[in-house]
Parts: structure tokens; C-alpha cells; sequence
């Protein structure tokens, strides 16, 4: 018994360092005064946070991805809590059908899309906008939110509906009073993996921004084409803390599972 | 007047109907009962009362009111459901207070009316408490305090007493009538078990195949049902089918494989058509003795003996292979498994009825 428990422990540490060993190299990068990257450990310094600070189109770009992450996870979670009521109730002709249609941006490869996407604006002569690019963030992100809210709703009682309106509450004044604080918890951890997946996606944004809409991933890419120093280490290590933090924050403070 | 009034009212699902031309009459402050095997339309007329099912035809009147089109969150009509539907992210008062909520009274007032409904079903207590830290009869308790705070106009219970073990639904169906009639509400209420219908209503509809087949007093019903069916439905008889050979006077006879058996008769019968003899178990006898085959005396043999404490029942089969079953207070029951004896009853505790065809 002890054996094997040991055994379990050792296994656990081994998944956990393939799984943070990458991202602690890249933290250990970001500190290191060495300028060539990577390279072996010379001395701590935080000059490569500061130089971040002189590099504005950092900063640009990562206001661009939080407000694209945060306006396409709303659509994408209003959707998703829209046609997952509908399809949960199984009333809906081809339900079926309609759903593996939501979801079927999880199984096609991100640069079809982005490629697809493209095409169909330029022949609809619809130039590209920030407005664009969120719209196709919304349809990409659209399966994670829409997963989350239909196991929310597989526990949903729909007999709930028909109490509240025996109470008073009209079809619309049930759906605010009681549908949506009970699935509230699905919708936040919906929302949080869709804005982070939003902020992520670089195969899409690639294909659909433009110089005023680039996004974080977009301005790192190219920046790297060019030369890679650890000053890109300590941007990803900034982007890590914070997608970590707001992670965590969701589930210690809301107490909302996330990764159920 | 009636105070709830079914006109003819029938509901489709494509071409299966689940409620034909039904009428019924419910009067002021009567708790009325559904009662019906499952799929016979019961609970598609309670939810057509309440809103939630549109009648293809026919009309619905309350308080003299045509309600047929008016959606459910405008009837005034308390619904409590089988699996209780507590709101399961409110707490206790909380869901209380839903339907004042709804109708936007003022706060002191949603405060008071919760706190007494609450003391009506005998909660008060537990108030903050959320659903599922409730037992199963408390959660029963605030399903009923939720659909009584609003005053409703009618209150409509769907098979109440279904989820809760035994013992409680003793005392909840005792609980819901004495709530009933503290409120002197007009309740209707859903079940497919007779023996609730028989302590609960003041007046049961029995139901089958989407139609109302009798209306009347528990006591009426058991005592005289109007069809084979409800025959077959409520109380425990021995159902014995043939054919009328004499019938005079309110009395008839009936021969039924190879047997004369006598009894009472309501509906005028004639003789040679289909007819069902309907001998309460309770009200059969067993006794020892070689007495002669009468018109109601049949000698049997006892082939099974189940002791039910202060009853025994027993089940019998005559000569030609008739089953008859008897039960008997356990003090007066002294027969054996194997034994021939005589099983017989009185010619008023036999009803004949008509046959179904």
C-alpha cells in the first residue's frame, strides 16, 4: 500500500513538471540577465519588465485582447445560454443537429476558419474591423461556453419554470428570477474559459486583424519573427500570472468550478 | 353555481387524446379528487386547470370567469407539483415570498403573509433554510405554504403524496385537508392511489381513457360503482362476469361459468345481456359446513392464507375453477390452506352491474 502510494506521488510530480516545467523555464527567463535566450543563469534583474514598459505596442495589443476576450465571451455566453434553454428543452425540431452545428467550431482546425472567415467578408465587401474580429472570436469560443451551459442546464428542472409562472412571474420574468441565478455558476465558468481562450487564439486573430486591431499573440509573433529576446519571457511570464489569477479568482471567490 | 366549472373539455397530443369532452363541476370550498390509473388524463386536466396544457375545445370557468385563454401566471391558481419544484437557490421564506414577490406587495406586508403561511404548515423555524437542508415532508410543507401565500383562487395539488415514504404521507394527507379547510380553499388534487382518494375527498372523479366515468362521495363510489371499471379500481373485490337470467325489483341474478350468483341491482337490466357481479372482499365470508350451492353460497377450497394482521385474506377457488377471495378480521379467520369450505355474502353487499359489451 505505502509502495503504491509513493508510486502515486512520484507520478503526480512527474505529470506536474511536464505540465509548469515549460512555464517555469520561461519564468526563470524572464529574470535572467543573460541577453541571448535562452541561456544559462547569470544574475536576477527585472530589466526586461522595464523594458516591456517602452514597448507601447505591447500594451496596445493587450488592451486589444481583453476587450476582444471580454465582448466575444459575452456574445458567445448569451448564446450559449439562449440555445442551450432551447435545446435543453427538448422542443426544438433537429435539436441535434442544431447543437453539433455549435459546437462544430471545437473539431474544425482554427485556420480554416480564420481562412474561411476572410473569404466570406470579402465577398460580402465587409472590410476588417475590431467589430469583425469579434464576432469570429464569438463563433470560435462559442463550443467552450456552450458546453458548460448545457451540462448546467442537464440539471436545470424545467418544472421550476411552470412553478414560478403559477406564482405570478411571466415566461420572461421566471427565465431572470429563476433560469439564470441557477445557471449562474455554469455561466461564469463558461464565460472565464471563452475569454480565455479569446486571449489565446492566435491562428484566427492572424487571418482577421488588422494593424489598429492586432492582438497580443498577433504583435508577439510577429515581434518574435524578428528576434527573440527575454523580454518575450517576461511578457508571457505577465500574461501567465494574470490568466492564473483570474482563473483562480473565479473559483476560490465565486466558488464556481471551472475545471469540473 | 359551480365555482370551477370543465365545459367539455378535450386535449390531443396529434392523434393520441388525452382528455375527451370532459365535464366537471367543482363547488366553492370542496376538495375534489382525480383519480385514474396513470395515462388516464388526470394530470393533463389539472394542468389545463392551471394554464400550462391549451384545451383543443371546450371552456374553462372559474369564479364565473371564462379562464380558457388567460396564461397561468394570470389565474390566481396555486399549483403544488409531485417533485415539490422549490426554487433550489432560494431559501425557505424566500421561496414563500415568490409569488408576493411577483405581485409586488409591499415588503411588511410579503413578511406577515409569509410568516403565517409558514405557521399554517407548521415550518416556522426554518425560514432561512434552503431546500435541500429540508427533509422530504418539510419540503412538502413549504411547497404548500408557497402556493397558499398568494390566496390563490384555487389550489391544485399533483399526487402530493407520491414521494414521501409511508408513515408521512399519513400525516401530510391529514395536514393538506386540515390547511384546506383552515383556508377554505377549493382544492383539487391528483393521485392514482384510491385509498388517498377515499381519506382526502370530499369528492372523487374517477377517470379512464380521458373521460370522467363517476362522480360522487368516496363512500358512494365504493359502495356503488357505476362500471366494471371503477369495479376493478377501487376497494378490493371479487369481479365475477356473466349473463342476467332473471332481474326483477331492484335485485338479479346472474349465471357465470357454471355459477347462479345473486345480488342488488341500480340500472335496469334485462335478462341475457352482459352483466358483472361485484362482491366486496371485505364483505365475503368464509364458513365451515356442507351446505347446498344458493345464489349466494359458493363452496370453495382455500388455497392460499395471507395473514395481514388484524385481517387475514384468503383466496379460494370453487369446483369449476371460479377465483373468490375473502378477508376476514383475523379473530373469525380459523381456516387452513387445503380445506373446503363455504364462501358467501349478502344479497345486498353484491352489486350487479352492467357489463362493458
Amino acid at each position: 500500500m505505502k509502495a503504491l502510494r509513493g508510486l502515486g506521488i512520484g507520478w503526480l510530480v512527474l505529470v506536474l513538471i511536464f505540465l509548469l516545467g515549460p512555464t517555469l523555464v520561461v519564468l526563470v527567463d524572464s529574470i535572467n540577465s543573460a541577453t541571448s535566450f535562452p541561456s544559462p543563469f547569470e544574475q536576477a534583474t527585472l530589466r526586461w519588465y522595464r523594458a516591456l514598459g517602452e514597448h507601447e505596442e505591447f500594451l496596445d495589443a493587450a488592451i486589444n485582447s481583453v476587450e476582444i476576450a471580454l465582448a466575444s465571451s459575452a456574445i458567445a455566453t448569451l448564446c450559449a445560454f439562449l440555445g442551450g434553454f432551447a435545446l435543453s428543452r427538448r422542443r426544438v425540431r433537429f435539436g441535434h443537429a442544431i447543437s453539433t452545428a455549435m459546437l462544430s467550431p471545437l473539431f474544425i482546425p482554427e485556420i480554416v476558419i480564420g481562412l474561411a472567415i476572410l473569404q466570406v467578408l470579402g465577398l460580402v465587401a465587409l472590410p476588417l474591423s475590431m467589430l469583425t474580429l469579434i464576432v469570429a472570436h464569438a463563433v470560435f469560443v462559442l463550443p467552450m461556453a456552450l458546453r458548460l451551459t448545457l451540462s448546467g442546464f442537464s440539471r436545470f428542472d424545467f418544472g421550476l419554470l411552470d412553478a414560478a409562472r403559477s406564482l405570478g412571474a411571466n415566461p420572461a420574468r421566471a427565465m431572470l428570477a429563476v433560469t439564470l441565478p441557477i445557471l449562474r455558476p455554469s455561466l461564469i465558468a463558461g464565460f472565464t474559459l471563452s475569454a480565455v481562450f479569446s486571449f489565446v487564439n492566435l491562428p484566427l486573430s492572424m487571418f482577421l486583424t488588422t494593424p489598429r486591431t492586432a492582438t497580443l499573440p498577433v504583435v508577439v509573433f510577429a515581434y518574435m519573427e524578428s528576434r527573440i529576446d527575454p523580454m518575450i519571457a517576461a511578457l508571457a511570464t505577465l500574461v501567465v500570472l494574470i490568466a492564473a489569477a483570474a482563473t483562480i479568482g473565479v473559483d476560490r471567490f465565486l466558488r464556481i468550478r471551472i475545471l469540473d | 353555481m359551480a365555482y370551477l366549472e370543465l365545459d367539455r373539455i378535450t386535449k390531443r397530443y396529434g392523434t393520441a387524446t388525452a382528455v375527451a369532452d370532459l365535464s366537471l363541476s367543482v363547488v366553492e370550498g370542496e376538495m375534489l379528487c382525480l383519480l385514474g390509473p396513470s395515462g388516464c388524463g388526470k394530470t393533463t386536466t389539472l394542468r389545463a386547470i392551471a394554464g400550462f396544457e391549451h384545451v383543443d375545445s371546450g371552456a374553462i370557468r372559474l369564479g364565473g370567469v371564462d379562464v380558457t385563454d388567460i396564461p397561468p401566471e394570470k389565474r390566481d391558481i396555486g399549483l403544488v407539483f409531485q417533485n415539490y419544484a422549490l426554487f433550489p437557490h432560494l431559501s425557505v421564506e424566500e421561496n414563500v415570498a415568490f409569488g408576493l414577490r411577483m405581485r409586488k406587495r409591499p415588503a411588511a406586508e410579503i413578511r406577515a403573509t409569509v410568516a403565517e403561511a409558514l405557521r399554517l404548515v407548521q415550518l416556522d423555524g426554518v425560514g432561512g433554510r434552503l431546500p435541500r437542508q429540508l427533509s422530504g415532508g418539510q419540503q412538502q410543507r413549504v411547497a404548500l405554504a408557497r402556493a397558499i401565500a398568494i390566496r390563490p383562487r384555487l389550489l391544485l395539488l399533483d399526487e402530493p403524496l407520491s414521494n414521501l415514504d409511508a408513515k408521512l404521507r399519513d400525516t401530510m394527507r391529514d395536514e393538506i385537508r386540515r390547511v384546506q379547510r383552515e383556508t377554505g380553499l377549493t382544492a383539487i388534487f391528483v393521485t392514482h392511489d384510491q385509498s388517498e382518494a377515499l381519506a382526502m375527498a370530499d369528492r372523487m372523479a374517477v377517470m379512464d381513457h380521458g373521460r370522467i366515468v363517476q362522480v360522487d362521495t368516496p363512500a358512494r363510489v365504493y359502495d356503488n360503482p357505476a362500471h366494471p371499471f371503477i369495479a376493478g379500481f377501487i376497494g378490493q373485490a371479487n369481479l365475477i362476469e356473466g349473463r342476467v337470467v332473471e332481474a326483477s325489483g331492484g335485485t338479479a341474478l346472474i349465471e357465470a361459468g357454471g355459477l347462479r350468483i345473486g345480488g342488488h341491482c341500480r340500472a335496469a337490466l334485462s335478462v341475457g345481456q352482459s352483466a358483472m357481479a361485484v362482491i366486496k372482499t371485505d364483505r365475503s365470508r368464509l364458513m365451515r359446513g356442507a351446505g347446498v350451492a344458493d345464489e349466494t353460497t359458493v363452496p370453495v377450497r382455500v388455497t392460499m392464507r395471507t395473514f395481514l394482521g388484524p385481517f387475514v385474506s384468503f383466496t379460494c377457488e370453487n369446483a369449476t375453477g371460479v377465483k373468490l377471495s375473502a378477508l376476514m378480521p383475523s379473530a373469525d379467520a380459523q381456516f387452513e390452506a387445503g380445506e373446503s369450505v363455504l364462501l358467501s355474502w349478502r344479497v345486498e353487499d353484491c352489486l350487479i352491474i352492467p357489463g362493458v359489451a
